[in-house]
């Protein structure tokens, strides 16, 4: 059963998220491209009437462009989150709750479809955001390898001597480990939100993940700093790496910490105080 | 273990300060059609969200078929609500579709060949239906199940009269004997002649509850009449 709510709800989100990840990074291509004119033009003709006019229209698509890949992962979080809201707290809800299903069985297939096409989403943002940086930042060849090179060689890991692969893996859990928190927590706000009011649910939601995000930033951010505290007493190399490690880990037991307890307050709510108008 | 399909032990819903249902004790038998009649706002919409789930007692409890509702009694409990729950992206053909996904009672083939009946065209999106159409469609996927218990809220009230005859006899003929069917309306004189029994509400609590023969042999009216005169302004 879960399988088959789950082929529905990947399904309805792929219609909204599926176009905006594949925009974004032709949106990326588009922007580089325009930033490679630039740059080659200021380089060319620097002070001519024509190239400032170019410059100047290319510069506004350039910032456009930009605005729109930036904007993709919230975009796309909304729109997982609008399908959340639309299925199980408006009147489609009177169908999702009296399907033959387990409470925790239609919550599951709700997070593993938004977190799976939010990772998506992020992958298309990772994606575009590295097309602009390797391919518009260079006019004389196709990419720009000496930002590659820039990026690895001043990572803090590589700094710090932490093997690159280790870093990068650390990053990448600490990077999934934060979309699934954000995708939880947004259920909970979203499921509190609808109970606690009956006019004005997505205005509620937006203050209740205000108020939880707040909590968790702080919690994390204590804990955090009393890391750094108990680790300032050296400064030596290995101080230093330990606590550049540390912090993803931290972020990571903090986002999978948070994310079971609203997981959990979640399946509370819509099972034993689920109240549909 | 008692035999009733829906039962309420000491029910009470109130939505903040509001009651709408106030100590409802009341026990429903298998094998009938049961009309739940009362005028606007005494309840009868929240006792039959209560029964599908989807409303949470404040104290009491309700039970069907001698559960609580859970994932085990919407398997068997099929439930009509007063508006459209179906995703207009829809189309008649894919609410089948989903229905025979999740339901393992629900007739495709009936479902189609009530959907011909009623001229509901099965690749027409949802958003493109009128009202009545999609109360129809609704209907229909509801119908289609061989469910312990129907729980339909305004089932008639959207759609024309001829529509009204087919849907009345629809569900007539398509429970089965050990089925409950409660049916909510306004509509009595409609419904009259498909119920067995009928149960009047007021102000969240049941005034009277009977059969629709020993009420018009006691009374000698109709439970139109009856209803005119007990909910008289």
């Amino acid at each position: 059963m879960l399988g088959k709510l789950l082929k529905y709800d990947m399904r309805s989100m792929r219609r909204y998220v599926l176009p905006l990840v594949l925009a974004t990074p032709v949106v990326a291509i588009l922007g580089s491209l325009a930033l490679r004119f630039t740059l080659a033009v200021l380089i060319s003709e620097p002070n001519s009437p024509l190239s400032n006019v170019i410059t100047m229209t290319a510069s506004v698509f350039i910032a456009v462009s930009v605005i729109a890949v930036a904007a993709s992962p919230v975009i796309a979080v909304i729109c997982i989150m609008m399908h959340f809201y639309r299925s199980l707290y408006t009147d489609e809800g009177y169908l999702t709750f009296t399907l033959p299903l387990k409470t925790h069985q239609i919550l599951d297939s709700k997070i593993i479809s938004g977190f799976f096409w939010g990772i998506i989403s992020s992958l298309s943002f990772l994606v575009s955001g590295l097309i602009f940086i390797i391919f518009g930042t260079t006019t004389d060849t196709l990419v720009n390898k000496e930002i590659i090179d820039t990026l690895f060689s001043n990572s803090p890991g590589a700094v710090f001597g932490i093997p690159t692969p280790i870093y990068g893996t650390a990053l990448c859990f600490n990077a999934i480990s934060s979309e699934l928190f954000l995708i939880v927590t947004l259920s909970l706000s979203v499921t509190i939100g609808s109970i606690v009011s009956r006019k004005h649910k997505i205005l509620s939601s937006v203050a209740v993940y205000y108020i939880l995000n707040t909590v968790s930033s702080l919690l994390s951010g204590i804990v955090s700093f009393i890391l750094v505290l108990t680790a300032s007493n050296g400064s030596d190399g290995a101080t230093l790496a330990y606590m550049t490690m540390a912090t993803p880990m931290v972020s990571i037991i903090f986002n999978l910490g948070f994310s079971a307890a609203a997981y959990t307050a979640c399946c509370y709510l819509m099972k034993n105080r689920l109240n549909l108008d | 273990m008692s035999d009733a399909v829906l039962e309420t032990r000491g029910l009470y819903k109130a939505y903040g300060p509001r009651t709408v249902i106030s100590d409802m004790n009341i026990s429903l038998p298998a094998g009938k059609i049961i009309g739940l009649l009362g005028p606007n706002g005494c309840g009868k919409t929240t006792l039959i969200k209560l029964a599908a789930g989807i409303l949470t007692p404040t104290d009491g409890e309700i039970l069907v078929c001698g559960r609580q509702p859970d994932e085990v009694t919407r398997s068997f409990v099929s439930y009509l609500p007063e508006r459209t729950y179906l995703s207009g992206r829809m189309t008649a053909r894919s609410a089948v579709d989903y229905f025979s996904d999740f339901y393992a009672d629900f007739d495709s083939s009936r479902a189609h060949s009530m959907m011909a009946h009623l001229g509901v065209d099965p690749d027409a999106k949802l958003k493109t239906l009128s009202k009545g159409t999609k109360e129809k469609l609704q209907l229909i996927l509801v119908m289609s199940r061989a469910a312990r218990l129907y729980l339909l809220d305004e089932p008639i009230g959207g759609v024309d009269p001829a529509a009204r005859e087919y849907i009345l006899r629809t569900i007539i003929s398509n429970y089965a004997e050990n089925s409950t069917v409660l049916i909510s309306t306004h509509l009595i004189s409609d419904i009259e002649t498909v119920l067995d029994d009928f149960l009047f509400m007021r102000s969240g609590g049941i005034v009277m509850q009977s059969s629709v023969d020993g009420a018009r042999e006691k009374y000698g009216k109709s439970i139109d009449e009856l209803f005119r005169e007990v909910y008289r302004c």
